[in-house]
């Protein structure tokens, strides 16, 4: 299933941010790692993905650093910053009382677990 | 090295570039500077992807319309994300349509990218979208005024010709001087350069000049339009009717008396007949009333010196009774000519009794008087407004339109009208020194992109007309007091850029009131001046010798002594040490200097005037001296 563009402009920022939390990743492993935790829900398509980094990054959230592997391969790797940190904790507290809202109203079914964060 | 020091001659392009002060430090920044950062191609030649995917990604990147810097940045990225995808098995084929569209990648890039720009960036592209939106906003409104400006024409709803031809045309054909005039200058032919041409700043050839011979020989052959002048001269009324066609003969014969040819002549009036002229284009025919009268001038002067009193006396006669037919014509162009003939014959009369005082008898002296004394009903002379207004509020009705309250605005038509009378700013004065300079209104007349606007800045139909009433009202009043007061008055500025912008038309097309009035005051002192010299003649005759004081002419050979009218105290008179008796006024000077002429006319003119302020401001700008000297009536002083 492929979430609505509107939806997805709300929920794409975020999920970028939340898997950089665990450490830099370039374009290609963010598109794949997107796609697979999210069973392809997020799959946001690869010619959105680098614009919504560059808007990231324009707004200090993320940082590129283009970094030459041993190969001889050079990619550019994202971090958050602290700003973009601050940026996840808060989107994750709306995502949380959206969710908790929208489990309320039955739209969305009650997770077992207690933390509603898809797992790894 | 070698190219540089080839290409860096004296003069070069190379050359002012390093002899210019930055130019240096521009090269030796380049010189220190790292290697620029390869360009997008660059990248991509440089990648190791297939020919194929190379394309799509330079297809995204020259989407992007990027900076060269910013392009090489996201084809790198690009690169990456592509060899990313072949090190995963993705074939090149699919890699690209898992990509997405190209061209919203590169639209959705291109606004992220731009995003990151500096502050600076940011702020010149706000100041330039600003500015676009400004012009944007101004075309627009310009737009919107063309339209209306384009969509309105002139409302013409009154017929001035005819109202103020009627009481012309209400004369009997057996009483209008007119066509008497119109017959005796149409005989004229060439006329000689001593009638044409002033020998000094203040009058034509007369007797011992050098032009005289040919003056003279000209008045004889032309005997029979003299007679015929003095005969009109005797009728009670001008009785000229103004038309909306010119009288193309009398164009005809003004052209033959300035020496044109009878072919270019004819060509001109041919020309003439096809024009139509409402009341402020009305150019009535002054140079034909104007020479007849230089024409009695001269056979007076011819006369005086031939001892002929009685054809002298019928010409001074005829002389003010032309005058007095001029001021007929209902504009103030016709106050302001016929005050300056009753000038003319007031002098030409001081000047027979001051060279030639045998010439009249004492009858003909006393007939003179009165004469002189009558025109214009005597007293102090003032110019009428009446028809000026009348000129004005046509050719407001001809360049405005008229929505049907009274509230039109300026036409295209009316601003072509009102470039005719803006050809000479300085033609245009509405008070003493209130001259119009070229400025902002003379410059949007002169430009036509700039019409709408005049238009639209332009007060409308009914708001000119009520400035032109209020103007008209002003000077009028202003007339009613004596002319030593007007100095003391708050100028009234009906001039200024403002002012003229709301008002063009009146400020294009207002008369020259202060001239108006001056011609008003000036006629009644010169023939004040004349009036007491008659009176001191005749007391010389009575009693041998001039008077001490004009007292002793009171009552018998003056009812009253006349008014100095710079100062409102008794017209001055000196009877002089050598028996030479000067009569005259202190000038715009105030100060009574004996008698003494000043020292040119260019100063004498100013001290005319009776606005002071404007004579010292006009004297100033021309470097001159201050006002000096007395206005001398009578003898009068032949100044160059």
């Amino acid at each position: 299933m492929r979430i609505e563009r509107e939806m997805m402009r709300g929920a794409g920022p975020a999920a970028v941010l939340k898997l950089l939390e665990s450490g830099e990743k370039y374009g290609y492993e963010l598109v794949e790692t997107l796609a697979r935790r999210t069973d392809g829900v997020l799959d946001m398509g690869q010619s959105t993905l680098y614009p919504l980094l560059y808007n990231l990054e324009a707004k200090g959230l993320i940082e590129g650093v283009w970094r030459t592997a041993d190969s001889g391969r050079e990619r550019k790797y994202y971090r958050l910053t602290a700003q973009g940190k601050k940026r996840l904790a808060h989107d994750t507290k709306q995502w949380r009382a959206l969710t908790l809202a929208l489990q309320s109203l039955q739209i969305v079914p009650p997770l077992s677990g207690p933390n509603p964060e898809v797992q790894p | 090295m070698m190219r540089t020091q080839v290409g860096a001659r004296p003069g070069s392009a190379v050359w002012r570039l390093l002899t210019w002060p930055i130019g240096p430090v521009f090269i030796v920044g380049r010189l220190a500077a790292p290697a620029p950062p390869p360009r997008a191609s660059e990248v991509l030649e440089r990648s190791g992807l297939a020919l194929e995917t190379q394309r799509f990604v330079a297809g995204v990147v020259g989407r992007t319309r990027l900076w060269h810097r910013e392009q090489a940045e996201v084809a790198r990225e690009l690169v990456a994300h592509f060899l990313d995808a072949a090190d995963a098995g993705v074939p090149p084929e699919r890699a690209m349509r898992d990509f997405g569209d190209p061209a919203r990648a590169a639209r959705l890039i291109r606004r992220a990218k731009r995003r990151a720009r500096g502050p600076v960036w940011h702020t010149w592209i706000r100041a330039w979208q600003t500015v676009l939106l400004v012009l944007l906003a101004a075309a627009m409104v310009y737009a919107l005024l063309v339209v209306r400006f384009q969509a309105i024409s002139p409302t013409v709803s009154r017929d001035y010709v005819a109202e103020l031809s009627a009481p012309a045309l209400a004369v009997p054909e057996s009483q209008r001087a007119w066509p008497l005039y119109r017959e005796a200058y149409l005989s004229l032919g060439l006329l000689p350069k001593g009638l044409t041409r002033q020998v000094s700043p203040r009058r034509y050839a007369r007797p011992g000049d050098e032009a005289w011979p040919e003056v003279r020989a000209f008045l004889s052959r032309h005997a029979d339009a003299l007679e015929l002048t003095r005969r009109a001269a005797a009728r009670p009324a001008l009785g000229y009717a103004m038309s909306e066609a010119p009288d193309a003969e009398v164009h005809v014969a003004q052209m033959l008396a300035g020496g044109a040819s009878p072919e270019r002549a004819h060509e001109h009036a041919e020309h003439l007949r096809s024009e139509e002229r409402p009341l402020f284009l009305q150019l009535w025919d002054t140079h034909a009333l104007r020479t007849l009268v230089r024409m009695l001038v001269a056979d007076t002067q011819e006369a005086s010196t031939r001892g002929e009193g009685g054809r002298a006396r019928d010409n001074l006669r005829a002389l003010v009774g032309v005058a007095s037919h001029v001021r007929e014509i209902p504009m103030a162009l016709g106050d302001q000519l016929g005050m300056s003939m009753f000038m003319g014959a007031a002098w030409t009369l001081g000047d027979v009794i001051a060279e030639r005082p045998e010439l009249f008898s004492d009858a003909e002296l006393r007939e003179l008087a009165h004469v002189l004394g009558g025109f214009g009903g005597g007293g102090r002379l003032r110019v009428s407004f009446e028809g000026e207004r009348a000129m004005v509020l046509d050719l407001i009705q001809h360049a405005y339109s008229d929505d049907g309250r009274g509230q039109g605005r300026l036409t295209a038509a009316g601003i072509e009208l009102l470039r005719m009378f803006i050809p000479d700013p300085e033609a245009h004065v509405l008070q003493p020194g209130m001259q119009l300079p070229a400025d902002r209104l003379a410059y949007r007349l002169r430009r036509p992109l700039l019409h709408p606007v005049l238009s639209a800045m332009a007060a409308d139909r009914e708001e000119t007309t009520a400035e032109a009433e209020r103007m008209f009202s002003h000077f009028e009043s202003h007339l009613m007091m004596p002319p030593w007061a007007w100095e003391s008055q708050p100028e009234l500025r009906f001039t200024g850029a403002e002012w003229r912008m709301r008002h063009p038309v009146l400020a294009a097309a207002m008369p020259a009131v202060s001239a108006l009035a001056d011609h008003g005051e000036h006629a009644t002192v010169v023939r004040d001046g004349v009036l007491v010299a008659i009176a001191l003649e005749l007391h010389r005759r009575r009693h041998g010798a001039y008077p001490d004081s004009l007292e002793a002419l009171v009552p018998h050979l003056l009812p009253r002594i006349p008014v100095d009218p710079f100062d409102g105290a008794p017209m001055r008179y000196h009877a002089g040490e050598d028996g030479r008796p000067v009569v005259y006024v202190v000038g715009a000077d105030g100060r009574d200097d004996g008698g003494i002429a000043p020292p040119d006319e260019a100063i004498e003119r100013q001290n005319r005037m009776f606005w002071r302020r404007h004579a010292l401001r006009s004297l100033a700008a021309r470097g001159r001296t201050p006002l000096e000297g007395d206005w001398v009536l009578w003898p009068r002083v032949d100044l160059n």
